[in-house]
């Protein structure tokens, strides 16, 4: 199985710099064309879907093997090694951060730096530690789920309203965003929000930007400024952002912080 | 009649829309709600416009939802539809409802509106849904597992069945239809196509087709157990025979109704062959050994005859008067011909012991002292300068063969002259207790030796020791006393050392007095 097929790779960009952006839980890789326009020259931009989302594989979707979230991290150290010719940048949203921590901890030499958008290593509150959530309200996600699963599963009802100023958008958007198969999106939603990377934290050696929103109801500022604590060689910014997907809602503050970071 | 407009009720469609509205900034901030949305989810306008933004309404999941599914979407295609979502009402339950949004770009701001349908009826009914489609995928794994453990099973069977080589079949009962497996095509040397069951039993042998459609027609009575096993001759459509074993079974259900008639076949040509074999060479053996016990019994009577002459004879010729040499050679002669004729006896017990049905005694009452003692006194003549004593205990009354145990003394105390030390005494004791009737020979002298000791009582085995002209042996005495006391129901056992001497100990159970009718 080709990694291109599996993950559904696609290589933009000029640059020889690579770095590789990784949607978060929900949609796919089609949530950084907000951004990818900005690194464009400078950089050679990897972009993928993770298996189990967008137009990634689905048969791959092996329960085992990602019933943890090494699975994914896996599959970035071969898409790393596959279409990376230098140590990477790696821009996680959200549980793709930790899949990303996870990766570089494992093959620290495939990785430059990493920034993370968005980031939790644990959704669900334990002792001193605020995640934000507890575990039933993670059950009621899954259930949220369940509500919604015969609009997701019949791949998106046509867009009545549309979206006037992009109508080319319209046809693929309504076919691959956010809907996937249904079970498949309940188990990851299980992986990812009863996931617990805090123990690996302090093993990232690369240098790593926290983006964290000021208002998230996903990651807590609480959790950004955790992160910052247990992680050395970080840095921790917060964006004015309501919301989990600043890159959507606030793009020219993520550009700007990630071009900050990198250029340091 | 006039009504000014001013006196109606202002009458507003956004206001009273059959759909809970609501207006929002970007982030979620409410910047105007409808009444259908203060009604349904309990809040006044006023406690919601610019102080709660929309998913702080929301169950905590749907929150999560709403920022990782709802936010995406609406931002990269400005709109959504029928999402299903949870408000949660001012009151504390939640409300399922239906969502629609869509985003009005304008130069100063960006709004969104939004459009809440109370969807209660439809979310059950789609919980059913769901719940009736996960059924039916478990119902289809179950399925699926089961039809594989069904196909293990069949291939574990078919081993099982190759193995054993054996070939599975059929009845359609309704229409008399036999089928077969493609296994049954070599062993019957036929086209293995479903045919008639009259088709079939043509190439059975004319003989074994009676038996066979009897036990048929017996597995198939209703209040049989179902069970058919046929053996028969099988000529195939190669012109073969072959022997078929075939069994089966007739299967019902629980109102008794016949569902199946289902066997297997096997091939038991070469087993028949070889068993028949068998039973031939068993058959040829038997009538040798009853030709040889013929020609035994035969010889040894009729050398009985002339035997009886030259006893008779030299009986004659003692009584006149002889030189000391004659009459020593017809004393000789005597004695040679009587242990001639006891040789012949033998001869026919061991015979008979062999080869027939054992040895077989008559038992009547009599005295076992008066037995021993006549014995006994039989031998003090022929065995003259010997010290030979009997000791009989208590009353000797029992039920015996009385011929055979003069027999067994005979053998006995003549081994003990022949084995035991001339100088010393041979004894016989015998006695009857409540249980048994013992009768035991006693002689000094050297052991038998320890490695004869195990076969003692095998035919055609004797001591090393130099055997005594006159004694009379062939290495029967021994087997015939084991034979005798068996009869009887009793044993024989043998001690010997050299300290103690040798002693053989006779031991036969006494019957009771209620079954004396039935002894032969």
């Amino acid at each position: 199985m080709s990694t291109q097929l599996r993950n559904n790779v696609h290589i933009l960009g000029e640059g020889k710099q690579p770095i590789v952006f990784a949607h978060g839980y929900g949609c796919d890789q089609n949530m950084w064309r907000l951004l990818t326009p900005a690194f464009s020259e400078q950089y050679r931009i990897i972009l993928f879907d993770l298996v189990g989302c967008g137009r990634s594989d689905l048969a791959c979707y092996d329960r085992k093997k990602y019933g943890t979230l090494q699975g994914h991290a896996a599959d970035v150290l071969e898409i790393v090694a596959e279409y990376a010719s230098a140590p990477a940048v790696f821009v996680g949203h959200s549980v793709s951060a930790m899949i990303g921590l996870l990766a570089a901890v494992r093959e620290p030499e495939r990785f430059a730096s990493i920034a993370m958008i968005g980031p939790s290593p644990c959704y669900i509150n334990d002792g001193d530690y605020t995640g934000g959530f507890t575990r039933e309200d993670i059950l009621s996600l899954l259930d949220t789920l369940d509500s919604n699963y015969l609009g997701w599963a019949s791949a998106m009802a046509p867009t009545i309203m549309g979206a006037p100023d992009q109508p080319e958008l319209r046809q693929e958007l309504t076919n691959s965003f956010c809907a996937t198969d249904p079970e498949i999106a309940k188990h990851f939603a299980r992986v990812t929000f009863l996931s617990d990377n805090r123990a690996d934290l302090p093993k990232l050696q690369q240098r790593c930007l926290i983006l964290q929103c000021s208002d998230d109801v996903i990651a807590p500022v609480e959790v950004g400024t955790y992160m910052h604590r247990v992680m050395p060689n970080s840095v921790l910014r917060i964006v004015e952002n309501v919301g989990h997907c600043p890159h959507l809602s606030a793009p020219d503050a993520i550009i700007t912080a990630l071009h900050e970071f990198l250029a340091e | 009649m006039t009504v000014t407009q001013s006196q109606q009720p202002v009458f507003s469609p956004y206001e009273k829309a059959p759909c809970a509205l609501l207006t929002t900034l970007p982030n979620g901030t409410i910047l105007r709600v409808n009444e259908t949305f203060s009604a349904w989810f309990g809040y006044a306008a006023a406690d919601l416009v610019q102080k709660k933004r929309m998913q702080d309404l929301l169950t905590t999941g749907c929150k999560i939802f709403h920022q990782t599914h709802w936010l995406p979407l609406l931002q990269m295609q400005g709109s959504v539809a029928e999402v299903q979502l949870e408000f949660v009402h001012s009151a504390g339950h939640a409300i399922p409802a239906l969502v629609n949004a869509v985003q009005h770009v304008e130069p100063t701001r960006t709004t969104t509106e939004i459009a809440v349908f109370v969807a209660s009826d439809r979310r059950r009914y789609e919980r059913e849904l769901l719940h009736a489609r996960r059924r039916a995928e478990e119902l289809l794994e179950v399925t699926h597992t089961a039809q594989q453990a069904v196909s293990l099973a069949e291939a574990r069977l078919r081993l099982a069945l190759d193995a054993a080589q054996l070939t599975v079949w059929d009845v359609e009962v309704t229409s008399n239809v036999i089928t077969f497996d493609a296994a049954a095509e070599s062993l019957l040397g036929l086209p293995v196509e479903p045919m008639a069951i009259a088709r079939f039993r043509e190439h059975i042998h004319p003989e074994d087709r009676g038996p066979e459609e009897l036990a048929y027609a017996q597995a198939l009575r209703p209040d049989s157990t179902g069970n058919y096993t046929a053996e028969y001759r099988f000529i195939g459509g190669d012109k073969l025979e072959r022997v078929i074993s075939s069994r089966g079974r007739v299967f019902r259900d629980a109102t008794g109704q016949l569902v199946r008639f289902a066997g297997v076949l096997q091939d038991v040509t070469s087993r028949r062959r070889a068993e028949e074999l068998l039973k031939e060479q068993e058959r040829q053996s038997r009538e040798r050994a009853v030709l040889l016990e013929q020609l035994v019994g035969i010889v040894s009577h009729d050398l009985r005859t002339p035997l009886q002459a030259v006893s008779l004879g030299a009986s004659l010729l003692g009584s006149d008067k002889l030189t000391p040499m004659q009459s020593r050679t017809v004393s000789r002669i005597s004695s040679a011909a009587s242990r001639a004729h006891r040789l012949i006896l033998d001869l026919l017990d061991f015979t008979r012991a062999q080869l027939g049905g054992g040895i077989s005694v008559a038992q009547t009452h009599c005295d076992l002292h008066a037995v021993v003692a006549d014995v006994v006194d039989e031998l003090k003549l022929a065995w003259p300068g010997r010290m030979l004593e009997q000791r009989a205990q208590g009353d000797g009354a029992c039920v015996l063969d009385a011929d055979r145990i003069s027999q067994v003394v005979t053998n006995l105390v003549t081994n003990a002259l022949t084995y035991g030390r001339p100088d010393l005494v041979v004894t016989v004791q015998s006695s009857v207790t409540q249980d048994h009737c013992r009768l035991s020979v006693h002689n000094y002298g050297p052991p038998i030796p320890e490695e004869l000791m195990p076969h003692i009582f095998e035919p055609l085995r004797r001591g090393e020791q130099q055997v005594k002209l006159g004694s009379r042996s062939v290495g029967l005495g021994l087997f015939i006393v084991q034979q005798i006391a068996a009869a009887h129901g009793g044993s024989v056992t043998v001690s010997s050392t050299l300290e103690q001497g040798t002693t053989f100990l006779v031991q036969l159970p006494v019957r009771p007095a209620t079954t004396m009718g039935d002894l032969r």
